[in-house]
Parts: structure tokens; C-alpha cells; sequence
């Protein structure tokens, strides 16, 4: 296993401009870092920037977007690195998907519908590989991968999105991304809207095809519970900012920022003998208009008046220099605990 | 238990759709009851038929088959004033607040209509205080900063709240929710489903609570019953700790194996045994027991020819399954 991360954002800042002509800083400042074979989670709620994130990683932001600041590098089997913001034109169609390729939210609206399915594989191929792929190879290529996500090539290449079900079509656009077999899947609410046994056979199935094709995974969600099952690491977002690093099993049976804490109260457990849930108050700031300090601050049960001065980077909380192997922006992560009586009043 | 007739009673009603693909029975044969301070879950996948049954309960969609009764009177045969009380009395939220709302009206509009429209209030000042009142009990305060707002200029939980205010306005014996907290961010579910909790126990309105997540059923449906639905079929019925905590379906039992965890260290086996499939289309429905074709239980006889009925297996619990109830009924005879 190679040390080095694959990909490295660092310092990355996305601007968009709002109807009102206004500025949204949707990003501001995040530095992450992915290895080979990593499953990493990108948890938050509407708006904290996680989709942007995602979005920003492929150079795919809406015309309303722009980076203002901060790299992406991408470093390659061969450890040559790749400028990602830089890329453009014919480099940049060749390095997606091929490298980096994404699963979008909502399975029926990331395909062409009066496309068949067969189609699409073959715009993907025409665009991003390297040589003209003949219809045998595109048949061929895309049999395998609609295979290796239990799909009978036959039955589904001939026909039309709408033909299929959630399910099936969630697991075409999961072929559809590993097309040019990537080394990192971008996956935006990869389960979003399916039903609770499909939503287990597709997680079921990330797990194994991640084991046998050895691909990383970014992946963008809202909802705790799967990304615990789906991550090996975890970032919590709020307000444009990594506000918690992790693994899964610290960031969620140890959280140290209040809002992490927060998000996992707020759910409330299908098994018996855990605590009643709790909301969290207030609503999140508004990203064109953003107070001093900790941004978290006033739906906070920690927060004490120096929370007001300047806002947090990320700290190391596990002491004796354990690095950033899990860390929170949060003055007072020393305080802050999952089962604190002080939140439930 | 009271003699008295239930508020809102589903008596084997059915819904077959007429599509260009053919018939599509949507809901068959399902009967239920809800009463004033009652909640009732609805739980299943897509297409379950769920939404289809609180559409007849709140009478959306008259049923193809059986019947609606409100105060045990069927809901077709009410006299106009009777029905204007059927009317008043259940109320339906939506899933999404988002689209919910009348864009052009202000709070204050949407609320003071069916308040001018139902001559609960007389002037505008009446609907004002009254709509103001709606908006204290929603847990939207200040109450005179909120009536101005249009929709666009609220959150999603705030919305959501102004559509819940909107179903009080005429003071309901019974609330249909359909999803009506998936669409809202998770900080803000517990606390809009706590508001709906205190309408319960404070104005004692019953609900008929639609949700695919057994969490959120398990947490507000404490204290009611739930009723699993599988291809149009209440496949499982009984009080909601209970059949969460000991499901016995085997239906029940993969859905409740297949939630999320999200402490590692609780992690149960996910693995039910049902089969990943998906699920059969309802113009094609598997012969015999509708699940027969995805069930670990599975065995070849009455399974795949004879559709099961509910039948109880323990005080208040039901069951519509061959290979339970033949187990239970084998406990019994020991």
C-alpha cells in the first residue's frame, strides 16, 4: 500500500454567486486527504457544502460556482501528480472517469431518458477513453461491469432508463462509473430515495466490489447510520468547513464537536435502550452573511464567550500527538461528549 | 376498549388502478381503525400500497372494494352536514412542505382561508389571532413574524410546521402524515415530530403516520400500532414497540436486519436471508403468498398457492404467514 495520499485538497474555496447578487462562500478552506483503497465519508446536512465538495473534486460545479482559492492534486498509480484544477479540454475528459468518475444523486435524472442504456456506456467510452472504442468493445466492457453489479447485460443494455427500477438503474449508474475502471468512485447520496432492502444490497455490494477492484470512495451523505457502514473515515461538515475528522468508529462513539454530537442525538434509534433524541436548535447561517467566530456557535450547548472571537481550525483531540487522526474544530473538544447530560435539557 | 364505533374505520377496503398496463391492485383486502389520540403506522416499501390507504382513510380515493365508515357511518352515505364534519375532522400533511405551500400566499393566507372559509373566524382579526395561535402550537414564536412570511422566505422545517398549523386549523380528530418529516434535515425531524407528539397528547388528535423508516415509526408511533404492508397487504399488525422489538414476519424481520447502525460496535448481522431481488411487480404478483418468492421461510405447498390471511399469534399481534402461524398453532397444542 502506498503512504502517499491519491488525492489532496488543500485549503480548497468555492464562491457561488446567489440570485440576490450576492456571495455564498460554499467552501471555505478544506484540506482532505484520501488514500488507496479508502472509504471516506462526507457527512452534513442541506447546504453545509458536501455536494459542492463532491462536485469541486471533478471539476463539474455549476456555472454559478467558482474555486477561489486552494489546489486538488491527484497522484496517479505511477505516482506522477496531476494539478487537477488545472486540467482542461481533452486532459481533463481523459483523467475523468478514467481516473476519478462519479455515481450521481437521484439514479433517473443522471440518465439521458430517450437514450438506451447501451447508448449511454458508449458516450461514456467515446468521451473518456483513451482510443475510439469499437461497438464490441463498449458491448464487451460493459457487460463486465453490469456483471460485476449483478445485472443480466441482456436484459438491461437494450433498454431504456425508465424501463428499470430504482434499484436497477442505481446499479447501472455504479457500472456505469466503474466503465474505465477508476481508482476513486465519487458517490453524491449513492441510496438516496431507495427502499430500505435495495438500500442494503447496493451497500452490500459497494463492499465487495470496493474488496475486489480495489477502488477509494468519496462519499456524500446525509444520513449517519449509512455512512457508519459504508466509511472508514468520516468528515463532518457545517457551514463550508470540515468541522470533525475521523475514523468511523471514534467520530461516532466519541464525537468532540458539538455538532457532530448533535447529529448523531438527533437521530433516534430503531433498537431498544438508547437515549431520547434530540434536535439540534436553531438553523444553520446563511453562507453569504456569516457571524464571527464559530460559525456552530449559537445552537451550541458548549459554546462560552471566546467562541465569538475567531473561528476554530481543526485540533488533534487525541493528545499524546496523535496527529490529525481525528480532530475538531472545536475550542472545547476537551468538554465536549456524546452522552453529556448538558445537551438533553 | 368501548363499544362505541372508532373514529376512522377501513372495513376490507381495496384500490385497483386502471393503467394502459392493465389492472393494478394497489391495496387489497386491508382493514384497520384509528381512533381520537391514536397513531397508526403505515410501514413498507415503495409502492406497498401505504400511501394508497391514507388516501381512503382521509377520503382521497374511494376504495374499489369495502368500505370508509367515520363514527361508523360510511363515508359515502353522509348526510352533507355529516360530511362536513368528516371533512374537518381528518386532516392530511404532505411529504413535501416544499411544494405543499402555496407559493403566493403568505403564512397568514394559507392559514386564515380555511378559517374564513369554515366560519371560525369573522374579520380579519379573528383570523389573525387565530392564525397566531395555530403558529404557538407549532412551535413557530414569534407568531407575528411568521404570518407575513411566503413560503421562500422559510426553512423546510419551518414550512413543514406552517403545513401542520395549516391541518389544525379546523381542529381535527385525526391527522394523515404522509413522510411528512423525510423531506427535513435530521436535526430538525425530532423536533417536528415532538410538536406533532404534544398534538396528540394535548389536543388528543389521533394520526395515521406514513414512513419507510422503522426509527422514526418506532419513535413516534410509542404507544399505537403499526401496520407492515407488503404489495398491497397489511402483512404484519400489532403495537409498535412490540412488533419492532419481536418482529415475526419474515418480511418485518429483513426490513428491520437491513436499518443502518450507526455504533460499529452494535452492529447486528444484516443478512435475513431474504432474497435481494427486487421487488415483483403488482400487475404480476407471485401466486400464493405474495413474498413467497423472496422468503428465507419459503417452503413449497401453501406458500406459493394459498395467500395467507392475518391471524393472531399473541395478544394483539397478527400475522400473515403460513409457516408462523403453523408454528404458533404447534406451540399452542403442547
Amino acid at each position: 500500500m502506498n503512504d502517499k495520499p491519491i488525492l489532496s485538497v488543500n485549503d480548497l474555496r468555492v464562491d457561488y454567486r446567489t440570485g440576490a447578487g450576492q456571495t455564498a462562500h460554499v467552501i471555505r478552506g478544506i484540506d482532505l486527504e484520501l488514500y488507496e483503497r479508502q472509504s471516506l465519508a462526507l457527512v452534513g446536512e442541506s447546504g453545509c457544502g458536501k455536494s459542492t465538495l463532491a462536485l469541486s473534486l471533478l471539476r463539474l460545479l455549476p456555472k454559478l460556482g467558482r474555486v477561489t482559492g486552494g489546489s486538488v492534486t491527484y497522484r496517479g498509480a505511477d505516482g506522477t501528480e496531476t494539478d487537477v484544477l488545472g486540467l482542461n479540454g481533452r486532459a481533463l475528459r481523459g483523467w475523468r472517469w478514467s481516473e476519478v468518475a462519479m455515481v450521481f444523486q437521484g439514479a433517473m435524472n443522471a440518465f439521458n431518458p430517450v437514450l438506451k442504456i447501451y447508448d449511454q456506456f458508449a458516450d461514456t467510452m467515446r468521451a473518456h477513453a483513451d482510443s475510439k472504442p469499437s461497438k464490441k468493445d463498449v458491448y464487451d466492457r460493459a457487460a463486465a461491469v453490469l456483471e460485476s453489479v449483478r445485472l443480466d447485460p441482456a436484459r438491461v443494455l437494450p433498454s431504456y432508463p425508465h424501463e428499470l427500477s430504482g434499484g436497477m438503474r442505481q446499479r447501472v449508474l455504479i457500472a456505469l462509473s466503474l466503465l474505465l475502471e477508476p481508482r476513486i468512485l465519487v458517490l453524491d447520496e449513492p441510496t438516496t430515495a431507495l427502499d430500505l432492502l435495495t438500500q442494503r444490497a447496493i451497500v452490500d455490494m459497494l463492499h465487495e466490489l470496493r474488496a475486489e477492484l480495489g477502488f477509494a470512495m468519496i462519499f456524500v451523505s446525509h444520513d449517519l447510520p449509512l455512512a457508519s457502514e459504508l466509511a472508514d473515515r468520516v468528515c463532518t461538515m457545517y457551514a463550508g468547513r470540515v468541522i470533525e475528522t475521523g475514523t468511523v468508529a471514534d467520530t461516532f462513539t466519541d464525537p468532540r464537536h458539538p455538532y457532530t454530537v448533535g447529529l448523531i442525538r438527533a437521530v433516534p434509534p430503531v433498537h431498544a435502550g438508547a437515549e431520547e433524541p434530540i434536535s439540534i436548535p436553531g438553523t444553520p447561517p446563511d453562507l453569504a452573511d456569516l457571524p464571527a467566530g464559530c460559525t456552530f456557535r449559537q445552537r451550541c450547548a458548549w459554546a462560552v464567550d471566546e467562541c465569538a472571537e475567531a473561528e476554530p481550525g481543526l485540533e488533534s483531540v487525541t493528545g499524546r500527538g496523535g496527529g490529525m487522526d481525528h480532530a475538531a474544530a472545536c475550542l472545547r473538544w476537551d468538554a465536549v461528549r456524546l452522552h453529556d447530560p448538558e445537551v438533553s435539557k | 376498549m368501548t363499544d362505541e364505533a372508532p373514529l376512522i374505520a377501513l372495513k376490507n377496503v381495496s384500490q385497483v388502478f386502471d393503467t394502459k398496463r392493465g389492472k393494478v391492485p394497489a391495496v387489497r383486502d386491508v382493514s384497520l381503525e384509528v381512533n381520537a389520540g391514536d397513531v397508526l403506522c403505515l410501514v413498507g416499501e415503495s409502492g406497498c400500497g401505504k400511501t394508497t390507504t391514507a388516501r381512503m382513510a382521509a377520503g382521497l380515493a374511494p376504495p374499489s372494494e369495502g368500505t370508509v365508515e367515520f363514527n361508523g357511518r360510511d363515508i359515502t352515505k353522509l348526510d352533507s352536514a355529516a360530511r362536513k364534519d368528516y371533512r374537518k375532522s381528518v386532516q392530511f400533511v404532505h411529504q413535501d412542505p416544499y411544494a405543499s405551500l402555496n407559493p403566493i400566499r403568505s403564512v397568514y393566507g394559507t392559514l386564515a382561508a380555511p378559517l374564513r372559509k369554515h366560519g371560525l373566524a369573522k374579520n380579519k382579526k379573528e383570523a389573525w389571532a387565530q392564525a397566531a395561535a395555530l403558529l404557538e402550537r407549532v412551535d413557530l414564536t414569534p407568531a407575528d413574524k411568521f404570518l407575513p412570511k411566503y413560503p421562500h422566505q422559510m426553512s423546510g422545517g419551518q414550512r413543514q410546521r406552517v403545513a401542520v398549523a395549516r391541518s389544525l386549523s379546523l381542529q381535527p380528530k385525526l391527522i394523515v402524515a404522509d413522510e411528512a418529516t423525510s423531506m427535513l434535515d435530521v436535526s430538525i425531524r425530532v423536533g417536528v415530530l415532538r410538536t406533532l407528539t404534544r398534538l396528540r397528547t394535548e389536543l388528543n388528535v389521533g394520526f395515521v403516520f406514513i414512513t419507510h423508516d422503522l426509527a422514526i415509526a418506532r419513535y413516534f408511533g410509542t404507544g399505537g400500532n403499526i401496520a407492515v404492508m407488503y404489495l398491497g397487504r397489511v402483512v404484519e399488525f400489532g403495537p409498535t414497540a412490540d412488533v419492532i422489538a419481536n418482529p415475526q414476519h419474515p418480511y418485518t424481520k429483513a426490513l428491520l436486519a437491513a436499518v443502518p447502525e450507526i455504533d460499529p460496535e452494535q452492529r447486528l448481522a444484516h443478512d435475513s436471508g431474504v432474497s435481494k431481488v427486487d421487488i415483483p411487480s403488482l400487475t404480476d404478483l407471485p401466486t400464493g403468498c405474495t413474498f413467497h418468492p423472496r422468503c428465507p421461510l419459503y417452503r413449497p405447498g401453501d406458500c406459493d398457492t394459498v395467500e395467507p390471511n392475518l391471524s393472531f399469534v399473541d395478544a394483539g399481534r397478527e400475522v400473515a404467514c403460513h409457516v408462523v402461524s403453523e408454528t404458533v398453532d404447534a406451540a399452542r397444542g403442547e
